[in-house]
């Protein structure tokens, strides 16, 4: 059976078609989780995010541009939500990296295997645009021209930054003993 | 030191992006230089570490937790199109407008009755039957500090222009309608503008983040 695109799910709930907006719910709350989850390493505040993305999604469908990927336009909300809340964080508790990474750790439920969570830590190393290519690129799949409109930057851009940020996590994964020098 | 168009090549081959008429190129290029090799090796490795991170599944109650926490339908078919004055601060916009409107061309009215064309005060006093205003245009502005939507409404009276914004920093936005600006100084107030919508662009609105490029979005009719 054919799958209803993203297009006419949006079209559908903008129909008041509460059922919709479920079946997007179905197919995006997991790139959305992770998304979210990678740049920000805690479950809570991934699943916080997620919930709102959804909502803010659900209450903007009608700014929503049917010329453009649908999946762009989440995953840009969900790293906006996320890159806001490490502003909360930071300015809630001016704390040091290393700090952060003890405590969250405790709590993290999601990357269990050892290797998993040094990748995390070392992805929390690097500044949130550099993360977030990363994310997008490695975790979401997603292709230079989709994360060039995700991040609304052009292409030759996204190449610079995935190649920096790569160079980046290199160092923090090489510094864990993740990554042979 | 590897030139930058190289580069492109070694990480577009990684990451699957590699234009078939480009791989000559890069097998010719890496057979040449140990440095190319070497950065290959890296990227591969790199990768292959991402790659062994699993997906994370999420929290089972996600799904319920996003949909029980919509706003009701009512609220969404608002959204979808159509008549927008939905929440009570658009009603209470309005009504101010309508109230402002008529108690100027009464003013005016009661200062010269004899100038007053009657044609034109039809509609204009404050009255429970006054038509509520309608949405023109909203647009989205997604900014690094500031996001969220301004959305113009018009009524044969007056437009009201406002403001759904979340901030984050010091931002300033201002209006410009017939050459008039006007500075917004609280964003949960609409600002409400005199006289009936025309067609074409009615006003701009400008968003300045502190050391970067002004942002403006044209708001009208036909603006887009």
């Amino acid at each position: 059976m054919n799958e209803d695109s993203d297009g006419t799910l949006v079209q559908r709930c903008r129909d008041g078609d509460r059922n919709a907006f479920g079946t997007l719910v179905d197919r995006y709350q997991k790139p959305v989780y992770n998304a979210a989850l990678r740049m920000l390493r805690n479950p809570e505040d991934a699943r916080d995010v997620a919930q709102t993305v959804f909502l803010k999604v659900y209450e903007h469908l009608g700014d929503y541009d049917p010329t453009h990927k649908f999946y762009s336009w989440i995953y840009r909300i969900a790293l906006n939500e996320s890159i806001n809340v490490l502003d909360r964080r930071r300015r809630l508790e001016p704390i040091s990296g290393d700090e952060i990474d003890e405590r969250l750790g405790a709590e993290d439920e999601v990357a269990n295997e050892q290797s998993a969570q040094r990748v995390q830590r070392a992805l929390m190393t690097i500044k949130p645009e550099y993360r977030a290519v990363i994310v997008l690129k490695h975790f979401l799949e997603l292709s230079y021209e989709d994360v060039g409109q995700v991040l609304q930057l052009p292409e030759k851009t996204v190449k610079s930054r995935l190649f920096t940020a790569r160079q980046l996590l290199k160092d923090a994964l090489q510094a864990s003993g993740s990554l042979r020098p | 030191m590897i030139d930058e168009r190289y580069i492109d090549l070694v990480q577009a081959d990684i990451d699957g992006e590699l234009p078939a008429e480009r791989r000559a190129e890069l097998s010719r290029f890496l057979l040449a230089s140990p440095e190319a090799r070497a950065l290959r090796a890296e990227l591969v490795a790199i990768a292959g570490t991402l790659g062994g991170v699993a997906a994370a599944e999420p929290p089972a109650d996600l799904r319920e937790r996003i949909l029980s926490g919509l706003p009701p339908q009512s609220r969404r078919a608002s959204i979808a199109g159509g008549t927008r004055f939905s929440s009570p601060l658009r009603w209470a916009a309005g009504l101010a407008a309508a109230t402002l409107l008529g108690a100027i061309v009464f003013q005016i009215a009661s200062e010269d009755r004899s100038a007053m064309d009657p044609a034109k005060l039809s509609g204009t006093m404050a009255n429970p039957g006054a038509p509520a205003p309608s949405q023109i245009d909203e647009v989205a502005v997604s900014l690094e500090q500031v996001r969220g939507t301004v959305t113009l409404l018009g009524s044969p009276q007056a437009r009201i222009v406002e403001f759904d914004l979340a901030v984050d920093g010091p931002v300033e936005i201002t209006v410009e309608h017939e050459g008039e600006r006007t500075r917004v100084t609280d964003l949960r107030r609409p600002l409400v503008i005199a006289g009936p919508a025309h067609a074409g662009v009615e006003l701009t609105v400008e968003v300045q983040v502190p050391g970067a490029p002004v942002h403006r979005f044209e708001l009208g009719a036909s603006a887009r």
